[in-house]
């Protein structure tokens, strides 16, 4: 098992490096510069502008600028006494030597002047409790939905379910999310229309005081997922309640709920173990709709803005965090499936 | 006895005096907490000097005085505004020389005076071309030589209380340039960053330590809000102390959202987007203040061959050939145009008549306004007679297909059909409607447009690329009115991909008035108006841009807030003094 996790991520190397390429080249090629967007202004002078340019590097040819972001470019600096500022005193205070993400520099954000990947790790706490809340949910509702439709499959339960998994993928957060705004918070007063709930000053509360604030988002985040996992599940379902060993079980005089809950969805949950990985990438990607809309402060809004003002480092710092955890999250699932399915062996 | 008199007045006196304090004591601070909603995104920095947005402005503005303040009533600069340090300025003879004069009676909230030096060290930073700051504008060369583009060649501080200006070349705009940059508190600035300037930008959200303003102490948390207490050391207040005990810059995702929370009682005062503004002015338990945009909406022509966009100028400062647009290089296209587009149902249709129509580059706040200026009347078959003398005609009797040029068409090839590509920014409600109500107006004449609204970085860069055929965007106009536009119009500043004279509009008559504008002895208010008001009504003509409206703004405030009394443009000029009752 080691050997093949070793493996697999030794694999993962070239198909990261190929992500953060084409990644890097797609935002390169994008319209709109982030000097423009920042300088959009007409008392500022174009001297003003191009040292700005020259300072963030986004004057430097795509080659240039994709190997100053992977390996640094300390090797186009002269610093003899290593103080990690150049001897030469650059243009403006933007300008330090860069080490490269492949050795944990992400560069600093264009807007924001700070650490890329510190904004980010900065707003992952929020990013997971908004996650981990809609996942916990999506699983303890799509689950038990999923089964009890292949349980009475065919019947009103079945049908209603099929037709709110539908709709469940098919609305779109950003609607959904503003819909539930304008009913629970504007019109009936009873829900927070956004933000976590945390005092105006200070340190935030525990999130079991401030609990209110999470429904909305969650229930906007979970929907796709409680759709798909009940849809899984049910399929799943199905495919054990017309094995062998269930007719078996049935014959022999078992109770209906021991079958269905003990035998069947026991087994019927393999299958779902793999979507767990992904799972945790889809809900990372859908709070950056979900985030924005509620003023959650995790770190989907701070990807939407620099998306935006074409803030490259934090882009590429969001596309780097975002690729790990793809990666990570197949290689979780594919090893989770030979954990609960003993048939499989690496 | 005599003693007994004086001893029981001094008795009377003091005892007066407590009730004063004590009664000042109850109500510093007391009250409450005002909350509003930034839109934005997060300030990128708290320091004042390499702060470069409205976000950080904003809460950079309750901690560090300007140097020239600007009458919250009428928008001009003024001598004693408080929370700025002006006393006095004077021009020399030459007009080159500015000398401002600064009050001696401010301190900074540790007890230390406000002098010279605070000024002086943000300048000295700026220009050392070490820091962020896009304010290196305002100077003409940087500490090392490089060119700036500004007209001010040195500042320097005689003594204590005094700041002198010396500006290349007499330019009546320049003086705006010398409130670019507030003043921070040298000792501690000194203490931190010694002559490093560099470093100003190594941690951008340092919470500052000294302050001067009515609130202090920032508390930040990433996409949720800024929060600020009082701080009772403020001397420049309206009652004699702060009131509000704590200020909130609550992050919210959009206006749909922040008006929301504002109805709710969640957000204290906010502005209301031109969509809202009738049913929040028609709702209980709300005050509004609503007035005219400081800026305008208008739909901007590319003059020049899009196919081939060129600077307006070589390095040499002549002319470079920039070819010209086949539909708009023709003037009397534009102004078919004018006559085609109806503004005043615009403003009904899409301002539910919230709006004012304008006709050139001024609005009617504006001291260059000329009243009597018209614009082209909403008339149909002036069009197409300006269209038909421009050499396009309905070659097939066909209302629905556009017209065509023929051989009398000044830039456009015979037989090309009159029709071009609008673009506007996506997400701007307001804007996507003018260009489909432009749109529809326009086929009415035979002219088809291909309506598009797309991201605002890609629309920039097609914007200052120059290759648009026709765009929809507005100016913000900025405080104080700066009337020169050449900027906008001036072949200097039409560079590709950088500048914001992308039209190519090039006319000399009007140049030499934008010159004539700024460099005119003693910036005479009355000689420039006059001046400006000329150049105006060129524009007014040629029209570069089909000017459109100046929409109206509204600001909105809880029932319960107290002496919420707001300016056009200012409304949150006296917030020391504002209280909020639930």
């Amino acid at each position: 098992m080691i050997k093949y996790i070793l493996r697999r991520l030794i694999q993962a190397v070239p198909t990261f490096l190929g992500i953060t390429i084409l990644s890097y080249m797609i935002m390169w090629a994008a319209p709109g510069d982030p000097v423009s967007l920042m300088t959009f202004d007409p008392t500022i002078k174009q001297e003003t502008k191009e040292r700005l340019a020259n300072a963030l590097g986004v004057n430097d040819p795509l080659p240039i600028q994709y190997l100053r972001w992977l390996i640094g470019d300390e090797w186009k600096v002269i610093d003899e006494d290593a103080d990690g500022v150049p001897d030469e005193r650059p243009a403006d205070g933007l300008t330090r030597v860069r080490y490269g993400i492949l050795r944990g520099d992400f560069g600093d954000s264009f807007y924001l002047r700070q650490d890329a990947l510190e904004l980010i790790v900065q707003r992952i706490p929020a990013t997971l409790e908004l996650s981990v809340t809609a996942l916990i949910v999506s699983l303890t509702v799509g689950l038990p939905i999923g089964i009890l439709a292949a349980v009475w499959r065919g019947g009103w339960f079945d049908q209603f379910t099929r037709v709110g998994a539908v709709v469940g993928n098919a609305v779109p957060g950003f609607w959904m999310g503003i819909m539930l705004i304008l009913f629970f918070g504007a019109i009936l007063g009873v829900l927070p229309m956004g933000d976590r709930g945390c005092p105006t000053r200070g340190e935030c509360t525990p999130l079991y005081m401030r609990l209110d604030h999470l429904i909305l988002p969650t229930v906007v985040l979970s929907l796709g997922g409680i759709a798909g996992y009940s849809r899984y599940m049910r399929a799943s379902m199905l495919e054990q309640i017309n094995s062998d060993y269930i007719r078996t079980a049935r014959a022999k005089g078992l109770p209906n709920r021991l079958v269905w809950f003990k035998h069947g969805a026991k087994n019927a949950l393999i299958p779902i173990a793999t979507f767990l990985g992904p799972t945790l990438t889809g809900l990372i990607g859908g709070a950056v709709i979900t985030e924005t809309i509620f003023s959650w402060p995790g770190m989907g809004r701070l990807l939407v803005s620099a998306l935006t003002r074409r803030d490259y480092p934090i882009v590429m710092a969001g596309v780097v965090v975002g690729s790990i955890l793809t990666i990570l999250g197949y290689i979780i699932s594919d090893v989770l499936y030979a954990v609960v399915d003993p048939r499989i062996r690496f | 006895m005599k003693h007994f008199s004086k001893l029981l007045l001094v008795g009377i006196v003091l005892a007066l005096l407590s009730l004063t304090a004590v009664s000042v004591l109850a109500q510093a601070g007391e009250g409450g907490v005002l909350v509003t909603d930034n839109i934005g995104d997060d300030p990128a920095t708290f320091n004042p000097i390499t702060c470069n947005d409205t976000v950080c402005s904003l809460v950079t503005g309750w901690l560090y005085p300007g140097i020239i303040g600007l009458d919250p009533a009428t928008g001009s600069p003024a001598p004693m505004v408080p929370g700025n340090v002006a006393e006095s300025w004077a021009y020399d003879d030459s007009g080159t020389v500015l000398t401002i004069n600064l009050r001696q009676d401010l301190a900074w909230n540790d007890g230390t005076p406000i002098t010279s030096a605070d000024y002086m060290w943000s300048i000295t930073a700026v220009k050392s071309g070490l820091t962020s700051s896009p304010r290196t504008s305002m100077f003409m060369t940087l500490d090392d030589g490089t060119p700036a583009g500004g007209n001010i060649t040195n500042i320097e501080a005689p003594d204590d209380y005094t700041v002198v200006v010396t500006f290349d070349h007499p330019d009546c705009s320049s003086f705006n340039d010398v409130n670019d940059l507030p003043l921070v508190p040298a000792h501690v600035f000194s203490e931190l960053y010694g002559t490093d300037y560099a470093s100003l930008d190594a941690d951008p959200l340092a919470i500052p330590t000294v302050s001067f303003g009515p609130f202090k102490d920032i508390d930040f948390s990433p996409n949720e809000r800024v929060s600020l207490i009082a701080d009772p050391a403020y001397p420049d207040t309206v009652l004699g102390y702060v009131s509000p005990s704590e200020w909130v810059y609550k992050s919210v995702p959009d206006t749909t959202v922040s008006v929301e929370q504002f109805l709710a009682g969640e957000i204290t005062y906010t502005g209301i987007p031109a969509e809202r503004q009738a049913d929040v002015a028609a709702t209980e338990g709300v005050k509004t203040f609503e007035f005219s945009q400081n800026g305008f909406q208008y739909m901007g022509f590319n003059l020049a061959d899009p196919t081939n966009p060129q600077n307006g100028l070589d390095e040499e400062g002549n002319a470079i050939d920039q070819g010209h647009h086949p539909i708009f290089g023709d003037v009397r296209v534009r102004q078919a145009i004018a006559h085609a587009v109806d503004v005043d149902a615009m403003i009904q249709g899409i301002l539910d008549g919230r709006g004012t129509r304008i006709n050139t580059h001024t609005i009617p706040t504006s001291w260059t306004y000329d009243p009597n200026l018209e614009g082209f009347a909403l008339d149909q078959e002036a069009a197409l007679a300006l269209l038909a003398e421009a050499g396009w005609v309905d070659d097939d009797n066909d209302v629905s297909t556009p017209l065509v040029a023929t051989e009398d068409a000044l830039y456009a090839e015979a037989g090309t059909p009159l029709e071009f590509t609008l673009q506007t920014n996506a997400g701007n409600l307001a804007r996507e409607r003018i260009g489909q109500t432009i749109q529809s107006q326009l086929a009415e004449i035979g002219i088809k447009v291909n309506f598009e609204a797309i991201e605002f970085g890609t629309l920039v860069d097609i914007l200052t690329g120059q290759t648009f055929d026709a765009i929809i965007i507005g100016w913000s106009l900025g405080l104080p009115v700066d009337p020169d536009l050449a900027w906008a119009y001036g072949p200097e500043g039409d560079l590709v991909g950088a500048g914001f004279a992308f039209t190519s509009y090039n006319n000399p008559v009007f140049n030499e008035l934008m010159e004539q504008g700024k460099t005119i002895p003693g910036c005479d208010i009355e000689a420039r108006t006059a001046i400006y008001q000329e150049a105006n009504a060129i524009l007014a003509n040629d029209l570069p841009y089909l000017y459109l409206y100046a929409a109206n703004v509204m600001y909105a405030a809880q029932e319960g807030v107290e002496n919420w009394d707001p300016y056009p443009n200012f409304q949150q000029w006296n917030i020391d003094a504002w209280s909020v009752n639930d």
